[in-house]
């Protein structure tokens, strides 16, 4: 056989491996009659959610992104995953993951490592749960979620597809399966995603550490990343310049810090967090014995004026500290943790009076700064470098101290910017119906085949791309939207007439081209039987 | 002139694997989707009801499968978890970088 004839059948051969038709993702609903999926409750129907019960837009919204996964993933074997409603804990909005895992399966790409069940049945073509669901998912019914699909979430509001779509992720091959706070693999076998877990500071590969090794990385916040090409190739294109929180001098302490922000104030820029840090002093009474915590009126107004004020944690809420400082003459506040922790404590708390940005640094971090004062600090870009990853351009993961159960290495940073999908939390600012950022890159990376080709509704061609490099993801959209509006319309005249309004508003919104919009609705037209369909 | 050609066909080879692929319909029927649905229905309770909590658990539901793999089930306290925090203001501030956003059983510490 010529090169070129071997070269061609490998080509051939490694295609039809891919060969695999869009996965089918099916919500298994386990909720109870008038319960979670299932509640009556009237509803107004929501932007893109024609659903009428509070149950009926649930479901809408969980087949939705069964539809918008499935159409970016490839597999022959339909992927059940469990789903209910169920009380979490406070400010918890679901949990999910793979309910089995397996290793040594028919064309597994690494011996002797799990894989999810979802990917190990993608891979080896075969139902290896037999029947089992793949995934289960639990979501809170403590929240108020938005059930539009729009992306349009109002404020206060959470997408209830964002975070199925996050969830599902994880189920789908997201996640690791090892235990962090003891540094050990289940069942002692490695997984498919720490293959590409890494730690900058050791120079290792979590599969190459030692369980006390990994336990340590598990720790090393900001300095541990995925590697895997495609989620980097990703990461250049989604994430934004670097920005962070600098010291600028002293030369000796010169350097990023890590930061985290506060729930009051206003929001930490550019611009309104630049200058010289002095500590603020207040009295030591009783109930506040020491003179740097900031819960009482400073007695050094005149150094703070104009400056930043440095305090540390304790003994009275954050707002209270930030009231102080502001009415020192700060203009600005860093709050300085009190024990050791990594990234640095978000602060929440309120005050509406107080309008000076406020930042917590880490207990080591503040000691040094307070120790330099007056110290120049302030937030800077650098724009050879992403937000988010490290020097290499590979997305961090997230490792925060103390260890998360579930959460650690499983999750990008929270660091990225933009914010990311599988970041461990969620806010208003994603919009996973259209944009999914690395997450699919990465879940290639673990060998997920992924529809790169156009998107079809009906047999015909859309001409627009299911996803693109950057995790836009138009193209599954359209066939979620479709498969919906097909299964929520009485008549095709009915069907085409919300298809017509959804391409214009595609088109208007800059999503499609033109073009694009005119095949969309004639691939609609193509629609055959019966409706609504099942 | 040889080699071409049959570069020429690989392309097109690849091309039609690709667009097959990208082309294909879901595989299931309506009606083998509510089969799906249905068994997977009656065996998720029982799953559910036996899911391990932790690794100890799980490591006696190992076990080699008729085609030489390895399975196990998924200990619950390896499965993720997603939080989210409302602001004082009502909008939703997930904090960026701050180490509150893992999920906790408590909201943003305020001191």
């Amino acid at each position: 056989m010529n090169k070129t004839l071997l070269a061609l059948s490998v080509a051939v051969g490694t295609a039809l491996c891919g060969l695999a038709t869009a996965a089918e993702i099916v919500p298994v609903y386990a909720d109870a009659a008038g319960t979670g999926y299932f509640d009556a409750t009237a509803a107004a129907p929501q932007p893109g959610n024609p659903g009428t019960t509070v149950g009926q837009q649930r479901r809408i919204v969980a087949e939705f992104a069964g539809d918008l996964w499935g159409a970016i993933l490839r597999s022959d074997q339909p992927i059940g995953i469990g789903a209910r409603f169920t009380p979490l804990a406070p400010n918890v909005l679901g949990s999910a993951g793979a309910t089995q895992v397996f290793g040594n399966f028919p064309n597994a790409g690494v011996q002797n490592t799990w894989y999810s069940a979802a990917l190990a049945e993608a891979l080896s073509g075969e139902d290896l749960t037999a029947g089992d669901i793949e995934i289960d998912s639990n979501f809170s019914t403590n929240f108020a979620f938005y059930y539009g699909l729009d992306g349009t979430t109002p404020a206060g509001q959470i997408s209830l597809l964002d975070v199925v779509m996050h969830e599902f992720g994880h189920g789908l091959g997201f996640q690791n399966f090892e235990n962090e706070a003891a540094g050990t693999f289940l069942a002692g076998f490695q997984d498919i995603y720490s293959v590409y877990t890494y730690d900058n500071t050791q120079g290792l590969f979590w599969t190459q550490m030692t369980d006390a090794q990994r336990q340590a990385s598990a720790l090393n916040y900001g300095n541990v990343v995925f590697t895997g090409a495609n989620a980097v190739s990703s990461s250049a294109l989604v994430l934004g310049p670097r920005t962070g929180f600098r010291v600028l001098s002293p030369a000796g302490i010169a350097g990023e810090y890590n930061y985290g922000t506060a729930s009051f104030g206003a929001p930490v820029t550019l611009t309104n967090f630049n200058g010289t840090v002095v500590v603020g002093l207040d009295p030591a009474i009783a109930g506040s014995p020491t003179t740097t915590d900031g819960c009482s009126p400073f007695t050094n107004a005149a150094q703070v004026a104009g400056n930043i004020a440095i305090v540390d944690r304790g003994t009275c809420g954050f707002a209270v500290k930030a009231a102080n400082a502001q009415a020192a003459g700060a203009v600005g506040l860093i709050v300085a943790n009190n024990a050791p922790a990594n990234p640095p404590p978000g602060m929440g708390g309120s005050d509406p009076t107080v309008t000076i940005p406020a930042i917590s640094v880490t207990q080591a971090d503040g000691a040094l700064i307070k120790a330099n004062t007056p110290a120049t600090v302030g937030f800077v870009v650098d724009p050879t470098h992403l937000q988010g990853a490290d020097n290499a351009g590979r997305p961090r993961l997230y490792m925060p101290q103390p260890v998360a159960p579930g959460s650690s290495g499983s999750h990008y940073d929270t660091a990225m910017s933009p914010n990311a999908l599988m970041e461990p939390a969620i806010n208003d600012s994603l919009n996973a119906a259209l944009q999914i950022d690395m997450s699919a890159a990465l879940l290639k990376d673990t060998g997920w085949h992924i529809n790169e080709g156009n998107a079809f509704i009906n047999g015909c061609d859309t001409e627009v791309k299911v996803i693109t490099p950057t995790g836009f993801i138009v193209g599954a959209n359209i066939i979620a939207t479709s498969n919906l509006t097909a299964k929520t319309s009485a008549t095709k005249t009915q069907y085409m007439a919300r298809m017509e309004a959804y391409r214009d508003d595609l088109v208007a919104r800059g999503l499609i081209s033109g073009r694009q919009g005119g095949k969309v609705l004639s691939c609609a037209g193509k629609a055959k039987g019966t409706f609504p369909k099942l | 002139m040889k080699g071409k050609a049959t570069l020429v066909v690989a392309g097109v080879v690849l091309a039609a694997i690709s667009t097959v692929a990208s082309a294909a319909k879901p595989a299931m029927t309506p009606q083998q989707r509510q089969d799906f649905v249905a068994k997977a229905q009656q065996k998720a309770a029982a799953m559910r009801a036996t899911q391990p909590r932790t690794e100890s658990q799980a490591r006696a539901t190992m076990k080699r499968t008729s085609n030489g793999a390895t399975a196990i089930r998924v200990p619950t306290e390896l499965w993720t978890t997603l939080a989210a925090q409302p602001d004082a203001k009502g909008s939703i501030r997930v904090i960026e970088a701050d180490g509150s956003s893992a999920p906790s059983t408590e909201g943003l510490p305020n001191e």
